[in-house]
């Protein structure tokens, strides 16, 4: 049983830096929309 | 007349291979073959995707059907090709006898077959309401990837180690390409049955999603015109930026996986940068060449000793699992975004977060046109599902990455 939940920790922290980078790319966009002078 | 017998199917080697091979693997080869008329049958009757079901149909067939004992070695084989060679010397013998080896290795043993399909993928992407609506595409493909990270787990108690856990958690993410490459890089020994498996879930998906979507949004939410949102035109330099910007951060993010990222904006850049003749080739020829000879290699690498290793029926009930949490994931978020919009988005649009572009965009704007035929929501759910795309991609990287370091 520990084996699932040490996978399934590692998962979720995996899913929270996905959560994270994808939270970069719409920074991204947001900069890109600030300099062309579009509302994000 | 037993002798004569025996002599005259000797003339066929296809026929005698049965009679000097394992009776399980003689019936999983002729399982295989049915199944291949089968998935042929799917694809021409446009049931599964014909663009990868009737090449792989075919391939899987025809490679189980020619199945001989190879004169050189006295070992069973087929002149297709033997996708075992590893070494130069063999690859030199192997590049002259089996049609297909060169193929499989200078396109499916470095990935180079699934950066062609997205560079293709890339190429026929609209970003308009993706650059538009950056955050409710991006947060709406947050939750569509669930399936990636609790399928993980799940595979690890099943048996599987952390590397093939990742490869078959990454069939979450709903993207053909993507789950050959991450399996090639994490369980090469796997990326046959794992992305036979995820492709065909895949074409199944336009069929299935629907009853997930009806059974999850009551029928008034479904509805929703979303006629407060406008499709405003976003400018080819924006998207271009974008492309660049994104690109550039992610492989410096993650080096491993930069060839899927640079594959996918470079075919942006070439739509949007409108030159005509990189497009006709990124579209027509790249991702139509490199789609016929994913499906139909694939097919030829699905052998009867895949098919009867015990792994592959938990394969099959990995891949399931994963892509219901992932449609699950994707419908609660839509239905929180519906929530939070007080009822302005469509929560249809969550499952266009699962990637698998375009069928998902399709799927979401199927259930709602069906309830409200004034609702026609594809533009809009084309965001969240090239959102999809980018964050599976992220998913991706963050396992080829992160794996060889915990584990």
């Amino acid at each position: 049983m520990s084996k699932f939940w040490l996978a399934l920790k590692f998962a979720m922290n995996l899913y929270l830096l996905t959560a994270f980078i994808t939270l970069l790319v719409l920074g991204l966009v947001n900069i890109i929309k600030k300099f062309t002078g579009q509302k994000a | 007349m037993l002798s004569f017998l025996r002599e005259f199917i000797s003339i066929f080697p296809g026929i005698e291979s049965f009679l000097v091979m394992d009776p399980v693997m003689a019936f999983a080869r002729i399982a295989l073959i049915l199944l291949g008329f089968f998935l042929c049958y799917l694809g021409y009757k446009k049931i599964l995707d014909p663009l990868l079901m009737i090449p792989m149909g075919t391939g899987i067939a025809m490679v189980n059907a020619s199945i001989l004992v190879m004169p050189n070695t006295g070992e069973l084989g087929t002149m297709f090709l033997n996708s075992l060679v590893e070494t130069p010397a063999q690859h030199i013998d192997a590049f002259q006898i089996y049609f297909l080896q060169p193929v499989y290795a200078l396109t499916f043993s470095n990935g180079l077959i699934a950066c062609l399909v997205f560079i293709g993928i890339g190429s026929i992407t609209e970003l308009d309401f993706f650059i538009a609506y950056p955050k409710m595409s991006l947060l709406l493909a947050i939750p569509a990837e669930i399936g990636s990270i609790l399928t993980f787990p799940i595979a690890m108690c099943m048996g599987f180690d952390p590397k093939e856990s990742a490869s078959i958690a990454i069939i979450g993410g709903a993207d053909g390409p993507m789950v050959l490459f991450a399996a090639l890089q994490l369980a090469r020994h796997l990326f046959v049955p794992i992305t036979i498996v995820a492709y065909i879930y895949l074409s199944i998906i336009y069929a299935g999603y629907p009853f997930l979507i009806r059974f999850m949004i009551p029928k008034h939410m479904r509805g929703v015109a979303m006629e407060s949102f406008s499709v405003s035109k976003v400018s080819p330099g924006e998207k271009i930026a974008f492309s660049l910007l994104a690109g550039t951060v992610l492989c410096l993010l993650f080096p491993v996986a930069s060839p899927l990222f640079f594959s996918f904006f470079l075919g942006v850049i070439i739509k949007e940068s409108k030159i005509t003749r990189f497009l006709y080739v990124s579209d027509n020829v790249l991702l139509s060449g490199s789609t016929l000879f994913l499906g139909f290699t694939l097919g030829c690498l699905l052998s009867a000793d895949i098919v009867v290793d015990p792994k592959m029926f938990k394969l099959i009930l990995l891949g399931f699992i994963a892509l219901l949490l992932s449609g699950i994931g994707g419908v609660c978020g839509g239905i929180i975004a519906y929530k939070v919009s007080g009822g302005k988005i469509n929560p249809c649009l969550g499952v266009a977060g699962v990637s698998c572009i375009p069928t998902t965009a399709k799927v979401a704007h199927k259930c709602a046109h069906e309830v409200n035929p004034n609702a026609f929501i594809i533009p809009y759910a084309m965001g969240p599902s090239i959102a999809g795309v980018i964050v599976s991609a992220i998913v991706a990287a963050c396992y080829i990455t992160m794996i060889p370091k915990v584990y």
